[in-house]
């Protein structure tokens, strides 16, 4: 603070890491994010965004800043995952196996979750 | 708790826990912590909920018996370890719901508690086991309201699947163990000596 005047205050033009706003802030931007590159909010689930194409839908799940994309078929995820490397800084942790203590376990025969 | 025997079954059948039973248990910090962890367990973990729900009713107070209950549910746990829920990749899409519930099972407030399961595919994909929120007088009122619950789960479901593609041409199937209650959803003559289960959500005021 200003010692000399002591009755101003910041006011900040971004959501600082730490504020209560900070969590819409980052959740309004990546739905924005997607939905400007063709995906539809879910009505049952905020978290859910679902994209349709010629070839399949692509399901991404966002949990705060993890992010679970998965396809039905051979819509391709991986433009997708390269362009939301440019905007924003990510890392691909490959196949899921751990999600928020949850483990799964995926084979051609089908998915366990443990 | 590491080395200790694992078992087969979940809850002791016949015990009825209570409030007022019982020594207190010194450490409810630990015994709060391993709720905690157990509550978080059964989202993977549909077998244990009904469990989980019984013994997470006496947070506030807990008590010997409600902690041997709780060591119970964990060696159960230890004995089913390698569990989990399959979704087989060649399943027939289709939503199968079940429900059910008890009567009067809670000593303290003899309220029901009624559960609900959904299978789509081959694995389980939503379940529920809750206490009532009032008094039911009949099995068949436990099990109408239970039903309830699952219905609203159904609409949620239904708004899922659609959003995700998937439109549910074939109807879900419903299992349900109380003929009452089929003949209930399916038919609204029973409607007059049905109409007051809606002012006995109101009876234990």
């Amino acid at each position: 603070m200003d010692q000399t005047r002591p009755n101003l205050v910041c006011r900040l033009k971004k959501a600082l890491y730490g504020l209560k706003q900070t969590p819409k802030a980052w959740s309004d931007k990546i739905g924005q994010y997607l939905v400007t590159s063709g995906f539809q909010t879910s009505n049952a689930n905020f978290s859910l965004y679902v994209k349709k194409t010629d070839h399949g839908i692509i399901v991404i799940v966002i949990y705060v800043d993890d992010l679970i994309i998965t396809r039905n078929s051979d819509a391709n995820i991986f433009d997708l995952k390269k362009l939301l490397k440019q905007k924003f800084e990510m890392k691909d942790s490959g196949e899921l196996r751990y999600f928020l203590g949850i483990e799964v376990i995926q084979s051609p025969k089908g998915i366990w979750l443990l | 708790m590491t080395g200790c025997k694992p078992i087969s079954i979940l809850l002791e059948q016949n015990v009825k826990l209570s409030a007022d039973e019982g020594d207190l248990v010194e450490d409810t910090t630990m015994h709060r912590r391993i709720m905690g962890s157990l509550i978080y367990m059964t989202i993977t973990r549909l077998d244990s909920s009904y469990a989980v729900g019984v013994v997470s009713q006496f947070m506030q107070t807990p008590r010997k018996p409600h902690l041997d209950a709780v060591r119970h549910i964990l060696r159960y746990i230890k004995h089913t370890l390698q569990c989990g829920i399959f979704y087989e990749a060649k399943s027939q899409l289709q939503v199968h719901r079940y429900t059910d519930a008890d009567w009067a099972n809670n000593v303290s407030d003899r309220r029901s508690t009624s559960g609900f399961m959904f299978s789509f595919g081959s694995g389980v994909v939503s379940w529920n086991s809750k206490k009532q929120p009032t008094v039911a007088l009949s099995s068949t009122k436990a099990k109408y309201k239970g039903a309830t619950i699952a219905t609203c789960e159904i609409v949620w479901l239904q708004k899922l699947l659609l959003d995700l593609g998937q439109s549910m041409d074939a109807p879900f199937v419903i299992y349900c163990d109380n003929i009452n209650n089929i003949l209930l959803a399916n038919n609204l003559v029973y409607h007059a000596r049905t109409k007051h289960i809606d002012v006995h959500y109101h009876f234990n005021r």
